[in-house]
């Protein structure tokens, strides 16, 4: 199965069929119920006996109509750091005036349930274990359903959509400020716990220092937030590779990364500088965003 | 990569709606065995659903292993008690019976709900064991539509509310009946058994029997059990010629009839010396259980499938076990053309003991007569001979007794004595046992036989007739020939001696009251629709099906032939199936009716809207070629894109949508 720029539609080709484990003791059930009939030359034994068996051949036919149609939507999924979930949204699209009911969007990750009333669409996330940086494909996805009797399922030739996911670093350890480091200002930021300006609140983040944490707040039941300091405006600082140290390179961006959020908590301008990438000093969610991308994305260049 | 079996949606356990209505349609499929459960079973079953309905609905507590496992140990027990065997019939269905309520004290998991929907399943197919008649049908059909509602609603229940899982159900049995019926007509049917059946697989059945005794067949004259109904290919016999010969009996020790060892009864010789035009008829026999079958007074052949018995009589190669259909032709007038070997003639002249002294006189004065049959059935309507329902009981001599102290008889009596008599005055004599005269069924245009109309006559050897019939009850009381067994039980109710009344009395006294006749009227279209359905049903075996086959044009139907039908004919009923379910249909969707509407309304002006063209470059285009109709469109295709793919669509938007595409006016570039 093959995606289209967008989207994928379910048509007769791309869908399999196999009786489940509860179809096979149908399969002997009607089996049994047939040498009855025919040992007692029973006709209403034959005809129950053909009855159930039409009726499960009919049931493939549901089976089928239940998937045949359908269009599935997958996006692209929402920036994570290594450790976290991906959640890649994919909605399933009902065209048709048939309710369809049952239907699972299988990974090999993960299985989701949906039913989806006539001409509408629901959207599900798929979500995928991350263990390193840079893009995750997004898995690859089936979908499928035994509706209705459970005797047989069907399921689509699985398919690995061209969608992804950006993996950001595991930040590292808190660790001091580079020591080395050049500032507008020529004064150390301090790490933007204390002595520094109160600048808001923003919603907690897995990475955020505990130290930043609005306990208050959340002991009133209003969720974790943490408080972001907004004291050094007018300072600076560099973040250069050359600053970490230490035999491994993930763990050296686990640093950087760290210094990352914790220069964007303590509202500083920053800038990255590693081996082929130099962002300048900047400050703001996007600049966030992208330096975390840099980091994610970044390769030893080639000796 | 991962493999097809991880593609398979997992199993929920169902919940308690789902549980609640397995428990329904548990008390709807016992509906059809209750009646032949023994009490204690339906007792001990109630109370294991009811215990399965305060576990889910009020939260008892499920039943540990060590409790189940006690409960299959002693309904086991009390089975084995209540049959002596765990196999058969009837011990198989108790079983299952109890198998059924232990299942719904255990489930858990979607598997075991299922197994109890199979088994339900099974249940229901048992019941066909006992009765296939349509009542039982259409019962349970209702029970299996309870079964597959609860079957689909283990999966569905979230969704499908209890009406649609209905619609849903039925749809399905719907779409599956025209499958069924080619499988039902086209899958080979055997004749016989797999293996022996358990001895109680068919149940009692008593009817004639070959051994015949004052008293044996005036038992069966309340017996309304049918025994077999007839077509006739023209129109049937007048009602004095419906002798339906089934047994040739001429053993007796004085008191029993019974049938001769070897060909003593007459051999395999049916030829005919002349006869009149054929009839021609189709016999649709119930369950005997025995080999003879019935036939019209004279058959002229065995029917296919069928040997030639002793004295013309027709047997089947094994017991009738099962409704039987068979066609063949009688004479009604015939002369017989065979030969009496010595060894027949003597053992049709043999009489029990020498004759008393009464019986010598009687004897004498009959040879004193020219012809002797005349003789004695004038003897027979001369004196105060009663054909009677309740004869007395007959001593040491029968023959001696009947004939000259009671005088009081059914047809057995005088048909014996008459035999009798006749191998005393040295004419070759034999009893004949079968069925007299049926009912016409004008619904059905068949005559319904019942094992009331068992009856009994005789045949003499003449030497330029061959065997022929003589019935002495026809003499005493020709009612019971005119008028049939029925009549003669009305007659009698109103104290009315049968042979001493002119007909039209009879007529009179016979003629019942309005309300009567048309109850009776609908007893017979009843009947008339039980034969068509037993047709169908109860007989339909390998010889129907070979009728079938030949009626739709297949020569010589062979089970290779009806294989490749039978898959032809599933294969294109299931197509046709698919076809009605999975057909494109026009789509419902009023946004989409009014986009090819307005698409429609330029295509009139010469702007064509290209297959792979989407909404939006069509409007582009529009905008490029007619910058007249560019803003009008252009809003419409907004609108259009926002209500099929945007997320906030609402009714009022639909009605502007579809107002704007039915002003739309297009002129003529």
């Amino acid at each position: 199965m093959q995606f289209t720029p967008n989207e994928l539609l379910l048509g007769r080709q791309r869908l399999y069929m196999l009786p489940t484990s509860h179809g096979i003791y149908f399969g002997l059930l009607l089996l049994a119920m047939l040498l009855v009939a025919v040992n007692y030359n029973n006709g209403l034994a034959y005809a129950f006996t053909f009855l159930l068996s039409a009726m499960g051949l009919v049931s493939m036919l549901y089976t089928h109509r239940n998937l045949v149609g359908l269009r599935i939507i997958p996006k692209d999924a929402d920036p994570v750091f290594v450790g976290q979930l991906a959640s890649f949204p994919v909605q399933i699209d009902n065209p048709s005036p048939t309710i369809r009911s049952d239907i699972w969007l299988v990974s090999n990750q993960c299985r989701r349930r949906m039913d989806l009333g006539p001409q509408s669409h629901e959207q599900v996330l798929l979500s995928a274990a991350t263990t390193r940086r840079g893009y995750l494909r997004c898995p690859v996805i089936s979908i499928s359903s035994a509706f209705p009797f459970g005797l047989f399922y069907t399921w689509a030739k699985p398919a690995r959509p061209a969608y992804r996911c950006l993996v950001y670093p595991k930040p590292g350890p808190l660790l001091p400020w580079p020591a080395h480091f050049r500032s507008g200002g020529g004064r150390e930021p301090h790490r933007g716990i204390d002595g520094d300006d109160f600048a808001g609140l923003r919603a907690y983040q897995s990475t955020d220092p505990p130290g930043h944490v609005h306990w208050k707040a959340a002991a009133h039941g209003q969720g974790l937030q943490t408080k972001r300091f907004g004291g050094a405006t007018n300072a600076t600082i560099w973040l250069d590779w050359r600053a970490t140290h230490g035999p491994d390179i993930e763990d050296r961006i686990g640093i950087l990364c760290r210094w990352v959020l914790d220069a964007d908590a303590a509202g500083l301008r920053y800038g990255l500088r590693m081996p082929g990438v130099e962002l300048a000093p900047e400050r703001g969610q996007s600049h966030l965003h992208q330096s975390l991308r840099a980091l994610a994305l970044w390769r030893p260049p080639d000796v | 990569m991962f493999e097809f079996r991880s593609y398979r949606p997992p199993d929920d356990a169902p919940d308690r709606t789902a549980a609640n209505a397995l428990l329904a349609s548990t008390v709807a499929v016992f509906t059809l065995h209750v009646q032949r459960l023994p009490l204690w079973l339906s007792l001990v079953v109630a109370m294991l659903v009811a215990w399965r309905y305060l576990i889910e609905n009020h939260g008892w507590r499920t039943p540990g292993r060590m409790v189940r496992w006690a409960m299959v140990v002693a309904a086991t027990v009390m089975v084995f008690n209540q049959y002596h065997s765990l196999l058969g019939r009837d011990a198989g269905v108790a079983l299952l019976a109890i198998l059924i309520g232990l299942k719904l004290t255990e489930m858990r998991a979607f598997r075991d709900y299922v197994i109890a929907v199979f088994l339900l399943y099974f249940f229901t197919l048992s019941a066909f064991l006992f009765s296939q008649s349509p009542i039982t049908a259409v019962t349970a059909s209702i029970v299996t539509v309870a079964t597959t509602v609860t079957l689909v609603r283990l999966r569905n229940i979230s969704v499908l509310a209890a009406s649609r899982s209905l619609k849903m159900a039925l749809g399905l049995l719907l779409r599956a009946l025209p499958i069924m019926l080619i499988m039902y007509l086209l899958f080979p049917r055997i004749q016989g058994s797999l293996w022996a059946l358990p001895h109680d697989a068919f149940g009692a059945r008593t009817g004639l029997t070959d051994r015949v005794a004052p008293g044996t067949i005036n038992r069966l004259a309340e017996d309304d059990e049918i025994a077999f109904r007839v077509e006739f290919d023209g129109p049937p016999p007048r009602p004095d010629q419906r002798y339906w010969r089934a047994l040739v009996l001429s053993a007796t020790d004085g008191r029993t009839w019974y049938r001769s060892r070897g060909s003593m009864d007459g051999g395999a010789d049916w030829r005919f010396r002349s006869h009149g035009p054929p009839l021609r008829y189709t016999v649709d026999s119930e369950a005997t259980g025995k080999q003879w079958m019935v036939a019209l007074d004279m058959p002229a052949l065995p029917p296919a499938g069928a040997l030639a018995g002793p004295g013309r009589t027709v047997v089947a190669r094994t017991p009738i076990q099962k409704r039987f259909r068979y066609s063949m032709a009688s004479y009604t007038s015939y002369a017989t053309e065979e030969t009496l070997s010595a060894a027949v003639r003597a053992h049709a002249l043999r009489t029990h003991g020498p004759a008393s002294r009464r019986l010598r006189g009687l004897l004498r004065e009959f040879r004193a007569r020219p012809d002797p049959v005349e003789a004695v059935l004038g003897f027979f309507r001369d004196q105060d001979f009663q054909y009677t329902l309740t004869p007395p009981g007959l001593g040491d001599d029968p023959l001696d007794e009947f004939l000259f102290e009671s005088r009081r008889g059914y047809c057995e009596h005088f048909a014996s004595a008459f035999a009798s008599l006749m191998r005393h005055l040295g004419v070759p004599a034999r009893l004949v046992v079968g069925y007299q005269g049926g009912r016409w069924n004008p619904a059905g245009g068949y005559l319904i036989v019942r094992r009331s109309d068992a009856h009994a006559w005789s045949e003499v050897w003449r030497p330029d007739r061959g065997w022929i019939r003589v019935d002495p009850t026809a003499v005493v009381a020709p009612e019971r020939i005119d008028w049939g067994i029925e009549a003669l039980h009305a007659l009698s109710a109103q104290g009315v001696v049968p042979g001493q009344l002119g007909s039209a009395t009879v007529r009179a006294l016979l003629t019942r009251p309005w309300m009567t006749r048309q109850w009776q009227a609908l007893q017979l279209r009843w009947d008339a629709l039980s034969t068509t359905w037993n047709r169908w049903v109860t007989a339909y075996g390998p010889e129907s099906q070979e009728r079938l086959m030949r009626r739709l044009g297949f020569a010589a139907p062979s089970w290779a032939g009806m294989a490749i039908g039978l898959t032809a004919g599933v294969t294109a009923a299931l197509l046709l199936v698919s076809a009605t379910l999975l057909g494109r249909r026009r789509t419902r969707d009023p946004a989409a009716d009014a986009y090819s509407l307005i698409c429609a309304k330029l295509a009139s002006t010469g702007l064509q809207r290209r297959p792979h063209e989407g909404p939006l470059a069509f409007s582009r285009r529009v905008g490029i070629e007619r910058p007249d109709l560019a803003d009008e469109f252009s809003q419409f295709i907004d609108l259009y894109i926002r209500l099929r793919y945007g997320p906030d669509a609402s009714p009022s938007h639909m009605s502007i949508l579809q107002k704007l595409a039915r002003r739309f006016r297009a002129a003529p570039a």
